[in-house]
């Protein structure tokens, strides 16, 4: 029987939603598979392999370091190196997150292996995915070795959970040691509240919202639907946010279901982080503005006049 | 913009199709002996945007490397980084021989002068062929094929709302909710 691994990743000890969609696509991979769940960290690892089974898979291994409380290239492959040596599979799915980014390489490295990075869609052994900062499409298959993916987070959606279901949970003791590499220190930037990267619906300001102030009406709206804030480049650049909100090229690389981009002219950097989202919204006050080539709907008028309104509407219907 | 030399590394007459995996393997063969304390690599590349080969490289060299930094400093040995992790910063301390991958915001690169761009006619470029690396084609045939390369269909065109802000506003939620039915 083909054997597949999906890697788990936990943020603060909290697992993170991608990794029920690497069960999903393991699943997609092969559907007859055993999929057994890699559980890497220092804390809640039976939690998280259990709810790796709900959302799927046949069964789990954990590896338990202190050194694994923070992800760190030297100490996390140590860790995956164990556990696909122990378990010998014919493929790996790995979230393609800033730590799946960083980690898959150098496994694939490792095991003298392909890796196809980044997809949003599997047909049998071909893998999609975005070029060209999404201009274009590639589908790639593994042609001989382990069949090894990172998966853009929100394109391939989790099983449904089965509280009901259960199975084996094994530990694996790893002497992780030589680690050249140390963290000294966390600063969190990226706003509490819901992760830009997995969040189903995002309101994104651009140099149009013209002042830190300006972001106010787009954190209502936020607000009212559960929604991420983000932002451009120029926005960032211009000083009115954080970084941390930054999608596209260089930035976050996200799919909601829902994005709103208001004040954003829609250049091809900022495209490349978003234009895969199933619906998208435009408001901008320029009808010529690029972004509406991607829009699904478009207002052309004043964000300051549309957004507020916009937010009233939804609160209105809330009360309903 | 300031390097002292240049090497090119020329694949286009012996390799078909290349992927990660042999870039990697070549850019391993041209280091092996060279003595080299810093490698920096770009941290993702526009066409095929996989970002592997810095650390495919760094581990086939047996280096430490540290992805997406914005700010590195080195004190002797010592390397003191800054790198985004989706967002968030990360302080990390490491050593040379290290490689590093870099993410905007490290630093602004600068336009080249007029004198430099002078100065740099005059520098050496080394050319070299697979060969010249004692690799030849099996080495560093690709692990992946590409099977397919399309446009993405056709966006329809959106629907631009026509009206006072009001009505549009009311259609754009009532469209949200019945036809994309993402309310
Ligand atoms: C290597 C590289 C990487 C890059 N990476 C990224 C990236 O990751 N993400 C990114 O976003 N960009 C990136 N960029 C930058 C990108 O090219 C654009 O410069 C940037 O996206 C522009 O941001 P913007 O749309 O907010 O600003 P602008 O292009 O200035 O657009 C502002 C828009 O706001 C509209 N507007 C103004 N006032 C109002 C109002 N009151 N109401 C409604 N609309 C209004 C205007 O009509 C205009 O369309 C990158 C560039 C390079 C070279």
């Amino acid at each position: 029987m083909t054997k597949l691994l999906a890697f788990a990743e936990l943020k603060d000890g909290e697992i993170r939603n991608v990794s029920f969609e690497t069960v999903a696509a393991a699943r997609q991979i092969d559907e007859s598979a055993e999929v057994v769940a890699v559980v890497l960290g220092n804390e809640n690892l039976e939690d998280a392999a259990n709810q790796m089974i709900q959302y799927g898979a046949d069964r789990a291994v954990t590896v338990s370091h202190d050194s694994l409380s923070n992800y760190t290239s030297d100490a996390y492959t140590q860790a995956a190196m164990a556990v696909i040596e122990q378990e010998d599979p014919d493929g790996l799915v790995m979230g393609h997150t800033s730590a799946g980014k960083d980690l898959s390489p150098r496994l694939a490295s490792k095991l003298d292996n392909g890796l196809i990075s980044d997809i949003t869609g599997i047909e049998g052994d071909q893998f999609l995915r975005p070029i060209y900062s999404g201009k274009a499409f590639e589908k790639k298959s593994i042609k001989d070795g382990k069949t090894f993916v990172t998966i853009r987070p929100n394109n391939i959606a989790p099983l449904e959970i089965d509280g009901s279901r259960s199975g084996e949970v094994s530990s694996l003791d790893v002497d992780i040691k030589d680690l050249r590499t140390i963290i000294k220190d966390v600063v969190r930037k990226a706003s509490d509240g819901v992760d830009l990267s997995e969040a189903n619906i995002i309101v994104a300001g651009g140099r149009g919202v013209k002042s830190e102030e300006g972001f106010e009406p787009l954190h209502e709206l936020a607000d009212v639907l559960g929604a991420a804030v983000g932002a451009s480049r120029g926005a960032c650049d211009a000083g009115y946010c954080d970084y941390s909100l930054q999608i596209g090229q260089t930035g976050k690389v996200v799919t909601p279901d829902l994005y709103i981009a208001c004040g954003i002219s829609g250049a091809i950097q900022h495209l490349a982080g978003m234009s895969n989202s199933k619906v998208i919204v435009a408001i901008n006050k320029d009808p010529e503005a690029n972004i509406f080539n991607v829009a699904d709907y478009g207002i052309v008028g004043d964000l300051f006049d549309v957004v507020p309104k916009l937010t009233e509407e939804l609160k209105a219907l809330q009360v309903k | 913009m300031g390097a002292d030399k240049a090497v090119l590394i020329n694949t286009e007459d012996d390799l078909e199709e290349g992927d990660q995996y042999t870039t990697a393997r070549i850019l391993e063969a041209y280091f092996e002996d060279k003595d080299v304390d810093l490698i920096l690599a770009g941290n993702v590349a526009i066409d095929e945007a996989s970002g592997q080969v810095g650390p495919r490289l760094a581990d086939r060299l047996d280096m430490p490397y540290v992805t997406t930094i914005t700010e590195l400093n080195i004190d002797g040995d010592t390397v003191n980084i800054v790198r985004d992790v989706e967002g968030d910063e990360e302080k990390v301390e490491t050593s040379l021989p290290l490689l590093v991958t870099c993410q905007q915001g490290l630093n602004e690169p600068r336009y080249p002068s007029l004198p430099g761009i002078m100065k740099a006619k005059k520098k050496p470029l080394e050319e070299l062929e697979i060969d010249d690396l004692d690799l030849d084609e099996d080495d560093v045939e690709a692990k992946t094929e590409t099977v397919d390369v399309f446009l993405p269909p056709e966006k329809e065109a959106g629907k631009v709302l026509e009206g006072e802000t009001d009505e549009q506003v009311k259609e754009l939620v009532s469209l949200l909710r019945t036809e994309a039915k993402v309310l």
